[in-house]
């Protein structure tokens, strides 16, 4: 693995609702919401925004799904939502040579 | 200069392996039967034995989608617990207990109790605290009266 996964967290908790915050390479545009009860969790999208580090995570309980935030664009569900953060995080496969 | 035929031969275009892996690690995370999950377990094994990564030189967002599937399934670690799939697919569990930390740091905040602390001198009650320094308090505790404090002083 090229780049470590070394994730530096602040968890600020406020009631039920937890923010990720990670140091970002830029100032974060995109936020990544979801729920702690969602069932199969997102976990791919979760690992996804946080080694990017492009998407604040945000732990909502009222959360029915997993949505991207991103520039007041929301993109639901868990595969668009990955396509989106691999592109924007520059992890999406398509681009690389074998 | 000719090519050894039992090596697998990879796909030019690596556009056209990621959605196919994508949809194999999802149906490894849904599949309910235990030889399903064998099954798919060993493709992913197979690939991974020879790469680092599903695609490419780096890692992608189908190592991502894999990882999850791996993660969210529990028969697959019944497999990889019995130690079925040693080598290549265990090199994931590196990359899931790094995770792991991110995930219950922030679920489980109150599951990771402070360590215990370690006393440097316990001061033994046969001793005369004033005979012997180190095992004097560095403090006086709140039951100590003044005079007892003037004397060891």
């Amino acid at each position: 693995m090229t780049r470590s996964l070394e994730v530096r967290y602040i968890a600020l908790v406020s009631f039920k609702r937890v923010t990720l915050t990670t140091h970002f390479l830029s100032s974060p545009t995109m936020s990544l919401t979801l729920s702690l009860t969602l069932s199969p969790f997102p976990y791919a999208a979760a690992a996804l925004a946080a080694y990017t580090k492009q998407a604040e995570v945000i732990f909502d309980d009222a959360a029915t799904e997993v949505a991207l935030d991103l520039n007041g664009t929301v993109i639901s569900g868990e595969e668009q939502t990955i396509e989106e953060l691999a592109k924007v995080g520059g992890l999406s496969s398509d681009s690389t040579t074998v | 200069m000719t090519r050894c035929s039992s090596y697998p031969k990879r796909s030019a275009d690596p556009s056209l392996q990621t959605p196919a892996l994508i949809s194999s690690a999802r149906a490894l995370a849904k599949a309910a039967a235990h030889p399903e999950v064998v099954a798919a377990l060993e493709e992913f094994d197979n690939r991974l034995a020879y790469r680092t990564f599903l695609v490419g030189h780096d890692i992608g967002s189908t190592d991502f989608v894999l990882w999850a599937a791996l993660k969210s399934e529990h028969l697959i670690h019944l497999a990889i617990e019995t130690d079925r799939f040693p080598q290549p697919i265990s090199r994931r569990l590196d990359f899931q207990r790094v995770a792991n930390t991110l995930t219950y740091s922030v679920c489980l905040p109150t599951s990771t109790p402070f360590p215990p602390l370690k006393m440097l001198s316990v001061p033994s009650l046969n001793r005369n605290p004033k005979q012997d320094r180190r095992t004097r308090p560095l403090l006086p505790s709140p039951s100590d009266s003044k005079a007892q404090r003037r004397v060891r002083s």
